[in-house]
């Protein structure tokens, strides 16, 4: 029992004291512990032991509840009086999976307390997104929320894409609206440009998970009517942690560190090494050899028979394969995060100081990702009526050679896995440089040397960030409070790509260099009134009236040079040409004022309306404002009918239903049509016409949504049920509508087009155990979203996202939003295959050939608590959906994967005994009997759509925890309050249909999904985390 | 007094906030681009963009010179063997639409004729040399109604037939309008320099277009092949090889000749066997150990690596499947010839030899008073000169009996002669094989049409499936089909 100090006994005032625990029998710390309506409360400490001090202004023998809560747990409430003097309440909170009740953060950080919802809202608490140290808050929540879709890239620092009950959205954003504090802030992510470039992340992966008090997940129009356009996909509010959690001073340090591999490769085949036809010889790698510059493995059997090779200086070496170079070639990774964070509070002020240095070393050699993340948080109370917090926080950034992605001349990933010959080893492909500094690699036509990609072209990128806000708070009356918020995202990046003189695959000579700069900004002010008052003591009236100012800015300038005079000076006076600068300013405004009324009868029937109204500065003058409103209802009907319970079986039931509407309006300058400047023809100058042809008229965006839903606990809740049904249409879509160059213009600027999407939400917990020291948990999330493009412009059939290949990804007419449109086998009207000269064809005509949007997703989690120990696994999966493998296509074309072998098990040529008959029909219907060589069938495969798309679907490990507290006899001996360690993995293990791949990594965050890009494998990270408190 | 104030503060934020309102729309105006420009700005990148896609790395190496069998793939043989990625047939089609020929049809819709004809002149020029070459390949195509911007009526295909018939008065046109004294693109006109007396280059270009056009309807409808002809001829056509129609690159590393750019990352394309046997097949004399070929044998390609002794040119064959055309070897045929791949490498739009050729041709059939053998030599010297051959050499060429003019044969050895000056003007050596059947060029072992013959036509972008396609299926069946054997209006059998 903890003496109280003198000074917190107030003079005939209450003294509170006491321990608050878990079921599974530790302390609990960070508990809020509090009077209800008297604002007056405190925290748990490191053991569980809480004071509260209530002055006796305050106290005079009235009856109180005490309530005790936390997230991640139950909260636990008794019924007290203040009377002067102390007393000691203790409290036992139970583990429950999810938050079930008790407030939470909605739209505009306007705390709401969930029952009063009538809308689907998830809390993810902040254990669940440190708990395996995934380092992008965004991929942190895999799995763990029904409905919501995260589609993570390989690379380190690299983008994750989010969306929340299908894409809504034709080509603008699919992703919600990411919040910290009131603040919303940039997710931009850099779209890959062309068939290649570079991943650079998506914006919000630099919110440090050590800051998440918690986020907020709002899934659909109707929970971020609030939040305006933006929101119209939904939002991830984000509450960062502040000072108030300790009384005095506190301090709080982590480490981990994970290893990562790659969680899967593709099979390769090594038995046939580079060349044609069964033929290599290496004279200069341009072709005077035998197809020295062929980049392909249709060479000679590697039986160790002697063939000369690039590096054996014109001698027949032994001609063996590499069975592992693809695999040798990734390092083991290592990522560490260590983070200290420092609170300290008194009754009267509170701050927070975090430091978070991230440093990762990828599986790709010399790849580094660091990031620094510090956050100063603090509040004071002014005056008894006026509060006043402040947060300012600065990200750094580092990024160094990142890898390639996709199809690109640069990308060492694509030379060393596609290009190439099965014979080629790493030993000798690492010495890529001769003295005199020009490339040394087995190609000296069209490719690069690998580790002349690695080495000799490196990028940087250095992101400074600032996120900042103030806001003033009044409490004017008891029942008016007052809001004034000012915050700001502000970055800059600058990134750098570098290329030395002797790059093969593209012409370099002299050197290259292109850089770009970007700043961006982003300003937002607030103000609202809120008020709360009781007409009687069962009808309950809330409101806010509140207004926003925002404010976007952002500036870019790229210079670069494809020939430098002398090599490796990467400056741009140092062109040899005119050198490449562009640059684009880019302004936007919104003005809006929102309006929120609640009404509540008996604290069980709940009704809310919203209306906000926003001026944009992106759609005509006259024109450029527009209204729209939203209502919900909620009805917890085991309050209002009693009987309902039925006995001990329904402890808690809810009925809820909301309607949205939202608008959104265009990007900035759709409206006038402008010309490109081109670059100077000699000294001639050239402007163009667009391809984009704007529209004159432009109307705002709509999307119209309504759900359904109940929450539902069994047996003292032991069994949680949450479902959730909705239905949402976006119309008026401002697309550009991809229509015939023969018009003059390949798009146009159209309001057209809507697609719906409806879906099913079902959130499961069930405890099956609670036994003393030992509880087990389960979660289950399911979602189910089915889209469909309703109409388009008329007369138009699709939008066409995007095209590689031939193959179009696209948002086509009475389909699912992501149709893969492309070219399929060439059959006849059975169905048989037909061949000329015994090889597939490829019918010109295009249909459908599947969808990249999964037909339902989810997730299931177990996590169990015995003493000190949580160990917990979750799974996560997709099913459904397809995917288009360039590793297929190109793998097989060039003769390196396992699958390629097919027809040459016998040999490389039909004189050698090798070669397959293809099942299927010539062109006058007779059976085919036309052996072909496996080079020739792959090659006939080449940019067939059909052959090349894979099942999408799979079910990961995602995580694994083993959590360990270590007791107190121990610390104490240690000298320190607290000690946690945890055994972490992600991405562990994966099962999918899709050969030689994993088919959840993409190739950018942008709506063009569906592709792979002979991606960065996944990590496979493994590791451990300390947590201590002095 | 305080909810006074706070109810106070509110309203006047509000009224704030409803005047900031009003003006926020002004701040939408780019100040990235221009959204006014004159004709100067876009006719240089018409000319550009145009010839970037005609010639080039685009359709000339990867298309038509194959076709032609000038060219031919020593690898990656799809193109050769007739199979065109659909990427690259909707990249050519919207590369012409809305890149160059909507950049002429803004100046066309801007500017009057009546106010500056030697800028609408050059425009209308460039339009029918561009929709020539396009409907050439593609037969019917969006013509009329091309390049109106409405989205709301996507563009019929026209006839052949009528797409010919407004290229002639496009030209016919343009021809009368150029006039002395008027303001010209100066610099911008980076075909024929602007100066004082450019406008009558540009009116000897169009006539000579009109001759080019008027000699392709030879076979559908030789009436009004002859009328044109003799018309154009009329009003002034090329009269040295200081007229040629070319698009000098300034060759600076920034704009360079995309034949040159091509070659110096890929080597994928090397001189058709086709050519390089008929070249040999046309030597001037032979003493069995040496043989002097035509001369611009030596010019059109470079001898093949492994005989630095005697130069020694071999050609490659064309429609080949790939393990044979790379089991060649790609140092065993004869590369471009270095002349040709210079980085300041000009583009050819038209030349004099072409047009001496075509009144040559003319001649042969009577449409014309003329001498067709006068005309025919002076048409190969024009070639020859073009290529710097001396002109001795070419005195010899023409006297040898291979190759001096017999009338019985005449109109064939001109189409030759004519095939073989058309050298990297892929399209019009394809497009001429097609009309004449000279030389008579054999399909590739490895092509995919059915049956294996040589290509007619390039087939549809699969992209108009999706955007135009009620046009399409119109055209489609007008034509009786539109695949790869399929026969363009004026290539009668």
């Amino acid at each position: 029992m903890m003496t109280v100090p003198g000074w917190l006994m107030a003079q005939n005032g209450v003294t509170i004291t006491g321990q608050v625990k878990t079921n599974t029998g530790g302390p609990l710390a960070n508990a809020n512990v509090f009077i209800q309506g008297l604002n007056l409360g405190a925290s748990t400490r490191e053991d569980g032991h809480y004071t509260i001090a209530i002055p006796a202004a305050q106290a005079n023998g009235q009856a109180a509840t005490l309530v005790a809560r936390r997230l991640g747990y139950q909260s636990d409430s008794v019924g007290i009086t203040l009377a002067a003097g102390a007393q000691t309440h203790d409290f036992t909170l139970t583990v429950a999976a999810t938050q079930l009740e008790g407030v939470v953060v909605t739209a505009l950080g306007i705390e709401r307390d969930k029952r009063s919802l009538g809308v689907a809202q998830q809390t993810v608490v902040p254990d669940e997104l440190t708990s395996a140290r995934e380092t992008n808050v965004v991929n942190a929540l895999s799995g763990k929320v029904s409905g919501v879709e995260i589609t993570n890239n390989g690379p380190p620092g690299g983008s994750a894409r989010i969306v929340i009950r299908g894409d809504k959205s034709i080509t603008g954003n699919n992703q919600p609206l990411f919040v910290v504090d009131g603040i919303p802030i940039d997710n931009s992510a850099p779209r890959n440009s062309g068939n290649g470039g570079l991943d650079y992340g998506n914006a919000a992966s630099d919110i440090d998970p050590n800051d998440i008090e918690s986020i907020s997940i709002l899934k659909g129009a109707n929970a971020a009517a609030l939040y305006g356009s933006r929101a119209s996909n939904g939002a991830v509010v984000v509450t960062t942690k502040t000072g108030r959690r300790s009384l005095g001073l506190g301090v709080n340090a982590t480490q981990n560190v994970t290893f990562e591999t790659p969680l899967k490769l593709p099979e390769f085949q090594n038995v046939y090494g580079q060349g044609s036809g069964g033929q290599f010889a290496y004279k200069d790698g341009k072709g005077g050899g035998i197809n020295d510059n062929v980049n392909r493995s249709w060479g000679p059997k590697m039986d160790g028979r002697l063939i000369t090779q690039w590096w054996s200086n014109g001698q027949p070496a032994p001609w063996v394969p590499a069975p592992n170079n693809v695999r040798d070639f990734f390092d083991l990774g290592r990522t560490s995060t260590s983070n200290v964070a420092v609170t300290g509070s008194s009754d009267r002020a509170d701050v927070r100081l975090s430091v978070t240095n991230l440093d990762q070393k990828s599986m790709f050699p010399t790849n580094t990702i660091r990031r620094l993340n510090t956050s100063l948080n603090g509040g004071a109370k002014i005056t008894p009526k006026l509060d006043a917090r402040a947060t300012v926080g600065y990200v750094q950034d580092q990024g160094r050679n990142r890898p390639g992605t996709g199809y690109d001349a640069n990308s060492a990933l694509f030379n060393i896995e596609i290009w190439g010959g099965r014979q080629r080893d790493l030993a000798h492909l690492k010495d890529y440089i001769k003295p005199d500094g020009t490339q040394k690699g087995p190609n000296n036509t069209t490719t690069n040397n690998p580790y002349w990609d690695v080495y000799a072209d490196p990028n940087f990128d250095t992101r400074d960030r600032f996120i900042g806000s103030g806001t003033l708070t009044y409490k004017a009356t008891d029942w008016l409070t007052a809001m004034v918020r000012s915050g700001t995202d502000w970055y800059r990046d600058v990134r750098e790509q570098d290329y030395a003189d002797g790059n093969i695959a593209v012409n370099y000579s002299g050197g290259a260099f292109f850089q770009q700069n970007n700043n961006i900004r982003e300003t937002n002010t607030d103000f609202m009134l809120s008020a709360e008052r009781h007409s009687s003591s069962r009808l309950g009236i809330s409101g806010n009236l509140g207004g926003n100012i925002r404010d976007n800015s952002s500036f870019s300038l790229n210079q670069g040079t494809p020939h430098l005079v002398i090599p490796g000076t990467y400056n741009i006076g140092n062109s040899a040409v005119t050198p490449q600068v562009s640059s684009s300013k880019s302004l936007r405004r919104g003005n809006a004022i929102y309006g929120q009324a609640q009404f509540s009868w008996d604290n069980y029937a709940f009704v809310d309306v919203t209306g906000r109204s926003d001026w944009s500065s992106t759609l005509p003058k006259g024109n450029n404002s527009y209204f729209y409103p939203s209502a919900s209802g909620s009805f917890v009907f085991t309050d209002a009918f009693p009987s309902m319970h039925f006995g001990k079986v329904l402890s808690y039931g809810k009925l809820r239903a909301s309607w949205a509407e939202v608008g959104a309006d265009a990007s900035p300058y759709q409206l006038d049509v402008t010309y490109a400047a081109g670059t100077p023809f000699g000294s001639v100058p050239r402007f163009s016409v667009p391809n984009g042809l704007p529209a004159l008229d432009l109307k705002p965006e709509r999307t119209d949504s309504w759900e359904t839903g109940t929450e539902l606990r069994f047996y003292e809740d032991r069994i949680s049920l949450d479902f959730t049904y909705y239905n949402t249409l976006t119309k008026n879509q401002i697309i550009p509508a991809q229509i015939t160059p023969a018009i003059g213009y390949t798009s146009a600027t159209v309001n057209a087009g809507s697609i719906k999407n409806t879906g099913e939400e079902v959130m499961l917990n069930v405890t099956p155990m609670r036994r003393g020291d030992f509880q087990w948990d389960v979660t289950a999330n399911y979602g189910r979203n089915r889209s469909m493009v309703t109409s388009l412009y008329p007369g138009l059939q699709t939008v066409v996202l995007g095209t590689y290949w031939g193959l179009s990804i696209e948002a086509r007419l009475d389909e699912r939003y992501g149709t893969l449109f492309g070219n399929p086998y060439l059959r006849d009207t059975q169905g048989r295959l037909v061949l000329k000269n015994g090889l597939p064809q490829t019918d010109p005509t295009q249909v459908v050939l599947g969808h990249y949007t999964p037909d339902w997703i989810g997730g299931l989690q177990n996590k169990f608590h015995w003493k000190s120990f949580d160990f917990s696994f979750l799974f996560d999966t997709k099913q459904g959906g397809q995917v288009f493998s360039t590793t297929k296509m190109f793998g097989e074309e060039s003769g390196v994967l396992k699958s390629s072998l097919r027809g040459r098990e016998n040999g490389q040529t039909l004189d050698e005994g090798g070669g397959l008959i293809v099942d299927g029909v010539n062109a006058d219907g007779t059976p085919n009997t036309t052996k072909v060589t496996a080079q020739a069938y792959f090659n006939a495969l080449f940019q067939n759509h059909e052959a090349n798309i894979v099942d999408g679907s799979f079910v990961k490990l995602r995580e694994m925890k083993v959590d360990y507290t270590v007791p107190r006899s121990v610390t104490r001996r240690l000298n320190v309050s607290a000690l946690n360690v945890a055994l972490v993995g992600r991405n562990l293990w994966l099962h999918t249909n899709a050969p030689d791949i994993d088919p959840e990594s993409a190739f950018d965050n942008s709506n063009v999904q569906g592709i792979e890009f002979v991606n960065f494998p996944t990590a496979r990270s493994i590791g451990f985390m300390f947590n201590v408190t002095p | 007094m305080k909810s006074h104030m706070t109810r106070a503060a509110a309203a006047l934020a509000l009224t704030a906030f409803a005047a900031a309102c009003d003006n926020i729309t002004d701040i939408n105006h780019s100040p990235n681009s221009p959204t006014t420009v004159t004709p100067q700005f876009l006719f240089p990148n018409a000319v550009t963009n145009v010839l970037g896609t005609i010639r080039g790395g685009s359709l000339d190496l990867t298309l038509t010179s194959l076709w032609a069998q000038q060219m031919a793939m020593d690898r990656f043989t799809d193109e050769d063997r007739y199979s065109i990625r659909p990427d690259n047939i909707n990249g050519y089609w919207s590369g012409f639409y809305a890149g160059g020929l909507e950049d002429l049809a803004t100046i066309l819709q801007q500017t009057k004729p009546a106010d500056a004809p030697n800028l609408v002149g050059p425009a209308l020029v460039m339009k029918s040399f561009t929709f020539g070459a396009m409907t050439d390949i593609w037969g019917d195509i969006p013509y009329s109604e091309a390049n109106l911007g409405d989205v709301t009526k996507p563009p019929k295909y026209d006839r052949q037939q009528d797409i010919y018939t407004g290229i002639d008065a496009d030209l016919k046109a343009a021809s009368n309008m150029l006039v002395a004294g008027a303001k010209s693109y100066g610099a911008a006109d980076l075909i024929y320099g602007g100066g004082a007396n450019s406008w009558q280059n540009w009116k000897k270009f169009a006539n000579s277009l009109r001759l080019r056009y008027a000699i392709r309807l030879s076979k559908v409808d030789p009436a009004t092949a002859q009328t044109r002809a003799a018309e154009a001829i009329a009003a002034g056509v090329f009269t040295s090889n200081a007229d040629n129609a070319l698009l000098t690159y300034p060759g600076d590393g920034t704009n360079n000749s995309p034949i040159w750019s091509n070659f110096q990352t890929r080597d994928d394309q090397h001189v058709s066997k086709t050519l390089i046997d008929i070249l040999k097949s046309l030597y001037i004399s032979t003493t069995g150990a040496d043989t002097t070929f035509d001369p611009r044998l030596a010019i059109y390609a470079d001898p093949i690596i492994s005989s630095p002794m005697k130069a020694l040119y071999v050609g490659a064959p064309n429609g080949l499947q790939d393990d044979d055309a790379i089991a060649i070897g790609i140092n065993n045929t004869s590369r471009l010839g270095a002349a040709w791949r210079q980085p300041a490498t000009k583009a050819i739009l038209q030349t004099y030899a072409e047009v001496l050729f075509d009144q040559a041709e003319a001649a042969a059939r009577g449409w014309i008073p003329g001498d067709p053998a006068q005309l025919y030599n002076a048409a190969i010297t024009a070639s020859m000169q073009f290529n710097h051959v001396p002109d001795d050499v070419t005195a010899a060429y023409i006297a040898s009996p291979r190759v001096a003019y017999n009338a019985v044969s005449g109109l064939d050895q001109i189409a030759l002669q004519r095939w073989i000056a058309l050298f990297q003007e892929g399209i019009e050596a394809y497009s001429e094989y097609r009309r004449t059947n000279v030389p008579n060029l054999q399909a590739g072992p490895a092509v995919i049409t059915n049956p294996s013959i040589v290509a007619r036509r390039l087939t549809y972008p699969l992209s108009e499936q999706s955007f135009n396609n009620a046009n399409l299926q119109s055209a489609i069946s007008a034509q009786g089909g539109a695949d790869l054997t399929g026969r363009v209006w004026w290539d009668k059998p």
